[in-house]
């Protein structure tokens, strides 16, 4: 049996793909070339630099061929397996140093109700740390003179009609900073955070915005966070699950896996037999099942729980402050900020360092939940900015939370490890 | 590597040259510059400080490029994938001598393929003898069967012909380069037509432009005279191969 020549492999991958015109429609990051480099990565049959090496020749390729009319530059690969923190470097790849853990939040309960000249601003908490300085905001925007939203300082200065508001924040040291608004919403009610650009001191005993002042009381106490390997499983298999919950495993597309599996088993990584295949061929076809159809015999937990409950629409309506920071998973640290629960699902509030530029592709960290009742939840980056240093948004999870649930284990996972914030529900 | 270019047509580009139009000529696995008496002269002079003209950075980028495999994957695998004049999207201004695309890892990688793009939308011939030197030089390699390139360069070469020779855009091909002693081949098998080939099929067939010749595909070119080829040829009912003989005249320089 010839030697594996994993280099030759990726070539040949980008050769199929430049013919069968996949690279000019889908581009060499997200394509047949990416799918495979990403899975010699996942197994260490390639070295990082070559892999990007071939994938930007074949990107190259495909720019000569279409010249000025070329695929957009510096996109980026959806990222590989082996711990690369997102966006962390301006490589293909990534790669670079990974992050100091991220110190709990002081994170703090507010409620207060502000009214400006053209808004009603809602701050929902704050959350303090040495690195930042966060409002969680709902706004309610009056009608500019345009007719369209129009955001405003106190004295009623108008700031970019129709964009993202700008507020300032001062705290009981004097230090003052902008903060602006990132968030999603009709154009009327908007939902999200005011981020001081410079951040304030951790321990202020009060912040002021735009000049109305925000007693800081007792914050809340992060739960527990703890740090657990994933079951020892081979890194084929482990790299094809990590696959099927990108995404959030219903949101995007499933991807094609029969030529990942071609990789990995002519890497010798993975027997074209293997038993776990059917699980994984499985998962995938259920996963585009129509909601509420049971999950046939062959899908294995945590998927067979996940889609017991797709569609579910009885989750209970409620919101908590959670505040836990987790270590670095595959490079990436975690801040759950906050949780809210509705009838179709939940949503997470996080912060992450570095930041995921490229929520929409697949990207290092998937998300997982489970109850105290065994029921599994898998979620999706959804609202989300921030930069390559940091990000902060909204991860969508799905199904509806078990009504009868009383602790949920939030769980950013990894290829290999993943963080536990185990949170007591109210 | 001495005679690797026999059988291979000359080829001919014009050159936008310093005001003028300017012929680079590809014969006998040499380019030149047909307008400058001397060409050597003035890559000495440009390389003490003066004026370096299109025709002379086209020698000397086709110099640089003369072995470079990057040709193989950039180039064109055939009359049915053009690579057309002009400059990629992700390169940087226009020039021979500022080829290199922009971008922090893309600059670093891509830096040593400078001019190589507009070596590539030449036209005229001339990339496709460019890419015949590069996959002569890499069938010196001890494997050449296993290398990298030769591989992936010979399935994107064979899949593009015999999809073209046979009309259908999406036919399945897989390509297996075979070694010294074992046989060629052509078939179909579960609903892909599989080729086995050796690399060396590159060289000796398609850099001659024989992939498909009086509607047969061409599985092997011997060289019987020094002037004439044989030809192993197999129809598109993949019946028995069938031989057949070219002959070429050499051609004056204009």
């Amino acid at each position: 049996m010839p030697v594996f020549d994993a280099e030759r492999h990726l070539r040949l991958a980008g050769e199929r793909a430049l013919l069968d015109g996949e690279l000019h429609a889908r581009g060499p990051f997200g394509s047949p070339l990416s799918d495979a480099a990403a899975a010699l990565l996942a197994v260490e049959a390639i070295d990082r630099e070559r892999a990007e090496a071939v994938v930007e020749e074949y990107r190259l390729a495909v720019a000569v061929r279409m010249r000025e009319g070329g695929m957009r530059p510096g996109a980026r690969i959806s990222r590989p397996m082996t711990g690369v923190p997102i966006g962390h470097s301006s490589t293909v790849f990534g790669g670079g140093p990974a992050p100091a853990a991220l110190a709990p939040r002081r994170l703090i309960p507010c409620d207060r109700h502000l009214e400006t000249a053209t808004a009603h601003i809602h701050v929902r908490y704050a959350s303090l740390s040495a690195e930042a300085t966060v409002l969680g905001v709902r706004l309610e925007l009056s009608a500019g003179s345009s007719g369209r939203p129009m955001f405003a300082t106190r004295a009623g200065v108008p700031l970019r009609p129709g964009g993202p508001p700008t507020v300032t924040l001062r705290d009981d040291r004097g230090t003052r900073a902008s903060a602006h608004f990132a968030g999603a919403g009709d154009g009327r009610a908007m939902h999200g955070t005011l981020a001081a650009h410079t951040p304030l001191a951790a321990d202020t005993a009060w912040i002021e915005l735009d000049g109305e002042r925000i007693e800081l009381d007792e914050a809340v106490v992060p739960p527990p966070v703890a740090l657990e390997a994933l079951p020892d499983e081979p890194p084929a298999l482990r790299h094809l699950w990590h696959l099927l919950a990108g995404n959030g495993g219903l949101r995007g597309p499933t991807p094609d896996l029969d030529p990942i599996i071609e990789t990995l088993v002519a890497a010798g990584t993975l027997a074209v037999d293997d038993p776990a295949l059917d699980g994984v061929r499985a998962v995938r076809d259920a996963l585009h099942f129509t909601p509420g159809q049971p999950a046939g015999a062959a899908v294995p937990e945590p998927w067979r729980s996940l889609l017991a409950r797709q569609g579910a629409t009885d989750g209970r309506t409620f919101s908590m402050l959670i505040g836990a920071a987790t270590p670095p998973i595959a490079g990436v640290a975690v801040v759950a900020v906050e949780l809210e629960s509705r009838e179709e699902g939940f949503d997470l509030e996080v912060h992450t360092v570095p930041g995921i530029v490229y929520p929409r592709e697949p990207a290092v960290l998937r998300w997982w939940a489970a109850d105290d009742l065994g029921n599994q939840y898998l979620g999706n980056i959804g609202r989300w900015s921030g930069s390559e240093q940091g990000g902060s948004g909204q991860v969508a999870f799905w199904p509806a939370l078990h009504p009868r649930a009383s602790r949920l284990r939030l769980m950013p996972t990894g290829p290999s490890e993943r963080a536990v914030v185990e949170v007591t529900l109210p | 590597m001495s005679d690797w270019w026999r059988g291979i047509p000359p080829a001919q580009a014009m050159l936008e040259c310093g005001g003028e139009r300017h012929r680079l000529r590809w014969e006998a696995g040499e380019l030149r510059a047909l307008d400058h008496g001397d060409p050597e002269g003035e890559r000495a002079l440009a390389a003490l400080g003066g004026e370096r003209c299109a025709c002379v950075q086209a020698l000397e980028v086709w110099a640089r490029h003369a072995q470079d495999p990057h040709v193989l994957v950039l180039g064109s695998r055939g009359p049915g994938d053009p690579v057309p004049a002009g400059r990629p999207r992700t390169s940087g201004p226009s020039g021979w001598a500022s080829a290199t695309p922009r971008g922090g890892p893309a600059r670093r990688r891509t830096e040593p393929m400078e001019g190589l793009f507009e070596l590539l939308g030449l036209g005229g011939g001339l990339p496709e003898r460019l890419a015949a030197g590069v996959i002569a030089a890499r069938l010196t390699l001890p494997d050449p069967a296993g290398d990298a390139y030769l591989g992936p360069a010979l399935y994107g070469r064979v899949a593009l012909a015999l999809r073209a020779w046979l009309g259908d855009a999406a036919c399945p091909i897989a390509v297996t380069p075979t070694r010294a002693g074992e046989p060629l081949g052509l078939h179909r098998e579960d609903g892909a037509l599989r080729a086995e080939l050796p690399v060396s099929w590159l060289l000796e067939v398609w850099a001659r432009g024989l992939a498909v010749v009086w509607g047969r595909f061409v599985l092997a070119a011997a060289c019987e005279h020094a002037d004439r080829l044989a030809l192993t040829t197999v129809g598109p009912d993949l019946g028995p191969t069938s031989t057949g003989y070219v002959s070429w005249t050499s051609e004056k320089d204009p």
